[in-house]
C-alpha cells in the first residue's frame, strides 16, 4: 500500500481541478465477448464457442478527494444474449491524518441470470458475494498493523453434483510498510475455511503465511518478490488429500544500455500427504526473461525467452517448455495497447503410462499416450482507443493453438472481448 | 487403481501397430471357426476391459468439475455402447475399431480431467492473490487519481469476472488463461504506477520542476531580458497544464508537459549568460542553507538512516558548491548546489 510523494511546496500547486464533492457518473457499454475452446471430440463437433453481445449501463459513485471517509461504489447491469448480469461493487475506507487506512470495508456482488435458450451447458442462476472488513488498529510511523476478516457465498437457484453452493470464511493479521519511499513490504498470515453444504467431505480448513517486498527506483528499475505458503486440510482425506502449497512470484528489472533486462519468475510446489492418481507432488518453475527498451508514453519493445518445466516425479505430467516471446505495449492517451506473440514447443518427459499389468490383457493394449509433445502459438492482443472525450472502443483478443505430435490431441484456445464504452 | 507406471518410449506407436495387428488378426482369422471364434474372444476381453476402464475413469472425472471431462468420458461411453452393439452383431471388426475410438476418448477424458484437478486448486490460489493485490493497486491509483491505471485495473477487473464465469461453467484451462490475462492487465498497471508515468515519478518531477522555474526566476532576477521572461512565463504556462493534465488523469500527458516546462526553464537560464551567476549562487547557497537547518532536526529525529546520509552528501555536495564558487567557476557551482537542492529532496522524501 502506497500514500503518494506530497510536493515540497505542496502550497504552490493549484489544485482547484480537484474534486471537492462527491461525484456520480453513468455510462453505457455495448459488445461482445466470444470463447472459444477447441479440443477432440471422439465422435462429433471438436469446437465449442460461445459469443454473447451485451450492452450494459453502469453507475459509480466517488467521495470528495482527500475526504476522511472515502468510499467509491459502482453497479452494473447487463443484458447478453446469453444471461443477465448485475454487479456490484463497494469500498469505503476511513481514512487518518497521516493518509493511512484505519478500516476499510469492501463489498462485492455478482447476479447472474441465464436465459432459457442459452449455449451455456450449465445454466443455474446463482448470485456471489463478498465481504471484507479490514482494521489497523496500530499504525506506526513506517509500518501498520492490520487484521482483516472476511466471508463469502455463491448460492446456485438449482443446486447440482456440478453447481455447487460453498461458503468461505476466513481472518487474517498483516504488517504492512506505511512510509513513503522506494521499497513497500508486508508480511501476513491467514486462516480461512470454506464448506460445502451439500458435500461437507471437501469441507477445508487453510492456513498460510505470505511476505511480499516491493522496491522501484524512479528509473523503473527493482524487484518485487512475493511469497506464500499453504497448509490445506480436507475433511475426509480419502475423497482428497491435504496438501502443503508453497508459491513464489519474482519479478526484477535492471537497466542495461537503452532499456532494461527483466527476469519473471514463479515456483510452485505441491506436496499432498498422500499421492494419488491424481493428486501428486509436484514442482513448477516458469518464467520470462528478457530485454526491453523504447519511451513508455510511446512505444516499449520486448523481446525475452519464455519456458516453464514440471517436475511431477514418476507422473507422465513432467515437461519442459520454452518459447521466444515478442511484444510491443504503448499507454498513450488516444490510443494504446499491446501485442505479444510467443511461440514454442512442450516436450514431455514420458507422457505415456502402464497401467496394472495384472488387470490389462497384455496382449491386446497395456499402454498409453496420455501426453504428447506439442508446438504452440501465443498471441494476446490488447488495444483501446479513446474516440473522444466521452467515447472509447475497448478490444483484447488471445488466441492459443497447441499443435501435438498425435494430431488428435490438438486444442486451442481463443477468447475475443469488444467494448464501445459512452460516458457522458 | 495402483499408481501410474511410466514407459519412456514412443507408446503412440505402439497403439497404432497393437490396432493393426488386431485387426489384421481379425481379418485373416474370419472365416476359419476356430480361429475365429479365438479372434472373437480377444475383441470380447478387449471390450469388456475397456468397460472396466471406463468406470475407473469415471471415478476420476466426477471428481473435478471438469465439462470438457465430462463431455469427452460421455463420447467414449457412446462409443463403447456401439462397439457392444456391433460385438453383437458379429461385425467384429468394426466393433474393434469403434473399441479402440473408445479407449482413446476414455484416456483423453482422464488426461482433461487431471488437468482440471490441478488448475481448480491452481485457480482458487491465483485468484486470491489477484483480488488481494488488485485491492492494493486500485487503492493507489484512485490516490493519485491515474486515469489510465484505473482503466487496466477495471479491466483486469473485468476479465477476472469472465475467469470466474467460465470456471463455473467447469471450463478450468480456459478460466486459467482468462485469470492469467487478469494478472496480465493488473501488472501493466503495476508498471504504470511504478514506472514511467507513475504519481511517485510524476510528483517528484512535479516538485522539480516548479523549484527549477522558481530558482531560474531567483536568478534573473529584475535584469532578466524580456525574452528570458517570455520563456519563463510559457515555463509556468506549461507547469500549469501539467497541474491540470495530472488532475484528470492523464499522467503520461501531464510527464511530457512537465518536461516542456523544465525545458523552457532551462532556456531562460541559457540566454541570460552568466553575468548573474555570482549572484544567483548566493541565492541558492543561502536557500540551501535555510533548507539544511528546516530539515536537519526533523533527519534526526526520523531515525532514519538512509535519509541521514542522503542528508549529510547534500551537505558535502554544497560544500563542493562553495569550493568551486570561491575557485571562479560560478556555473559549475550553480549545478552542484543545484545537484545538492536534489539530495536535500531525497532525505525529504525518506522522512516524510
Amino acid at each position: 500500500m502506497t500514500r503518494p510523494a506530497a510536493p515540497v511546496c505542496a502550497g504552490e500547486f493549484d489544485f482547484s481541478s480537484r474534486r471537492e464533492q462527491a461525484t456520480w457518473a453513468w455510462d453505457l457499454t455495448s459488445g461482445f465477448d466470444s470463447y472459444l475452446h477447441s479440443y477432440a471430440l471422439a465422435t462429433d463437433d471438436t469446437t465449442e464457442a460461445i459469443a454473447e453481445f451485451l450492452a450494459q449501463a453502469g453507475v459509480e459513485g466517488q467521495s470528495p478527494w482527500g475526504a476522511r471517509h472515502r468510499w467509491r461504489v459502482r453497479g452494473e447491469a447487463s443484458a447478453g444474449t446469453e444471461l443477465y448480469r448485475e454487479r456490484l461493487t463497494a469500498d469505503y475506507r476511513l481514512v487518518g491524518d497521516d493518509r493511512v487506512d484505519r478500516v476499510r470495508l469492501l463489498g462485492s456482488f455478482w447476479g447472474r441470470q441465464y436465459r432459457q435458450n442459452t449455449e451455456y451447458s450449465r445454466s443455474s442462476d446463482n448470485w456471489e458475494g463478498r465481504l471484507e472488513g479490514r482494521v489497523a488498529p496500530l499504525v506506526g510511523r513506517k509500518v501498520k498493523l492490520e487484521l482483516r476478516g472476511w466471508g463469502s457465498l455463491i448460492d446456485f437457484r438449482t443446486p447440482s453434483t456440478l453447481e455447487v453452493d460453498y461458503h468461505d470464511t476466513g481472518a487474517g493479521v498483516f504488517v504492512r510498510s506505511t512510509a513513503v519511499g522506494n521499497t513497500l513490504w508486508g508480511l501476513g498470515a491467514r486462516r480461512g475455511q470454506r464448506s460445502y453444504p451439500d458435500s461437507t467431505a471437501i469441507d477445508r480448513d487453510t492456513w498460510s503465511a505470505e511476505g511480499d517486498l516491493d522496491w522501484q527506483d524512479a528509473t523503473g528499475q527493482g524487484v518485487r518478490l512475493y511469497h506464500k505458503s499453504e497448509r490445506r486440510l480436507i475433511r475426509d482425506e480419502a475423497i482428497r488429500p491435504s496438501a502443503w502449497t508453497h508459491w513464489s512470484d519474482m519479478r526484477g528489472a535492471v537497466a542495461a544500455g537503452p532499456g532494461r533486462v527483466f527476469l519473471e519468475l514463479q515456483t510452485e510446489f505441491w506436496q499432498y500427504d498422500q499421492e494419488t492418481d491424481v493428486y501428486f507432488n509436484s514442482t513448477r518453475v516458469e518464467g520470462t526473461a528478457g530485454y526491453s527498451w523504447g519511451d513508455i508514453l510511446t512505444a516499449v519493445w520486448k523481446l525475452g525467452l519464455a519456458g516453464e518445466h514440471l517436475n511431477a516425479g514418476d507422473s507422465p505430467e513432467t515437461y519442459t517448455q520454452l518459447g521466444l516471446r515478442a511484444g510491443v505495449e504503448s499507454y498513450g492517451t488516444q490510443v494504446g495497447g499491446s501485442l505479444t506473440f510467443e511461440y514454442g514447443r512442450r516436450v514431455y518427459a514420458g507422457g505415456t503410462v502402464n497401467l496394472d499389468p495384472g488387470a490389462v490383457d497384455p496382449t491386446l493394449f497395456d499402454t498409453v499416450a496420455l501426453y504428447t509433445d506439442f508446438n504452440y502459438w501465443k498471441i494476446w492482443l490488447m488495444a483501446s482507443w479513446q474516440i473522444s472525450n466521452a467515447c472509447d472502443l475497448d478490444l483484447m483478443a488471445n488466441y492459443e493453438p497447441e499443435s501435438h505430435t498425435e494430431k488428435a490431441d490438438d486444442s486451442t484456445l481463443g477468447f475475443a472481448s469488444l467494448r464501445l464504452r459512452w460516458r457522458p | 487403481m495402483k499408481r501410474h507406471n511410466i514407459q519412456y518410449h514412443n507408446m503412440l506407436r505402439l497403439r497404432w501397430a497393437v490396432l493393426c495387428g488386431s485387426l489384421l488378426v481379425a481379418c485373416s482369422l474370419w472365416g476359419q471357426p476356430a480361429q475365429a471364434q479365438q479372434g472373437s474372444d480377444s475383441i470380447r476381453l478387449y471390450i469388456e476391459r475397456t468397460e472396466e476402464l471406463l468406470l475407473w475413469a469415471r471415478g476420476l472425472v466426477v471428481e473435478t468439475a471438469s465439462e470438457p471431462a465430462r463431455r469427452v468420458l460421455g463420447q467414449a461411453a457412446d462409443l463403447h455402447q456401439r462397439s457392444w452393439r456391433l460385438f453383437e452383431q458379429g461385425r467384429m471388426i468394426e466393433a474393434l475399431a469403434v473399441a479402440r475410438r473408445a479407449r482413446d476418448a476414455m484416456w483423453h477424458a482422464v488426461r482433461v480431467a487431471r488437468e482440471a484437478m490441478g488448475l481448480e486448486e491452481r485457480i482458487r490460489i491465483r485468484a486470491e492473490r489477484f483480488r488481494d493485490q488488485h485491492g492494493q493497486l486500485m487503492e493507489r491509483a484512485r490516490e493519485m487519481n491515474n486515469q489510465q491505471a484505473l482503466e487496466f485495473l477495471e479491466r483486469a477487473s473485468r476479465q477476472a469476472g469472465r475467469a470466474r464465469d467460465i470456471y463455473h461453467q467447469g471450463d478450468f484451462k480456459l478460466a486459467w488463461k482468462l485469470l492469467e490475462q487478469a494478472g496480465d492487465l493488473m501488472q501493466r498497471a503495476a508498471r504504470l504506477l511504478a514506472d514511467g508515468a507513475g504519481p511517485e515519478r510524476l510528483e517528484r518531477e512535479l516538485e522539480r520542476t516548479r523549484e527549477l522555474i522558481d530558482r531560474t526566476r531567483d536568478r534573473l532576477g529584475s535584469e532578466a531580458t524580456e525574452g528570458q521572461r517570455r520563456l519563463l512565463a510559457e515555463a509556468e504556462e506549461a507547469l500549469q497544464r501539467s497541474l491540470t493534465a495530472r488532475d484528470q488523469g492523464h499522467p503520461g500527458r501531464a510527464l511530457q508537459m512537465t518536461g516542456l516546462a523544465a525545458n523552457l526553464a532551462r532556456r531562460a537560464i541559457r540566454d541570460g549568460g552568466s553575468g548573474q551567476d555570482d549572484e544567483a549562487l548566493r541565492r541558492q547557497l543561502d536557500r540551501f542553507d535555510a533548507r539544511a537547518e528546516r530539515l536537519a532536526d526533523r533527519v534526526r529525529e526520523s531515525g532514519s538512516q538512509p535519509a541521514r546520509r542522503i542528508y549529510e552528501r547534500a551537505l558535502g555536495q554544497k560544500d563542493r558548491a562553495v569550493a568551486t564558487g570561491q575557485a571562479g567557476d560560478p556555473e559549475l557551482a550553480l549545478r552542484q548546489i543545484r545537484a545538492a537542492h536534489d539530495l536535500l529532496n531525497q532525505a525529504e522524501d525518506l522522512i516524510r
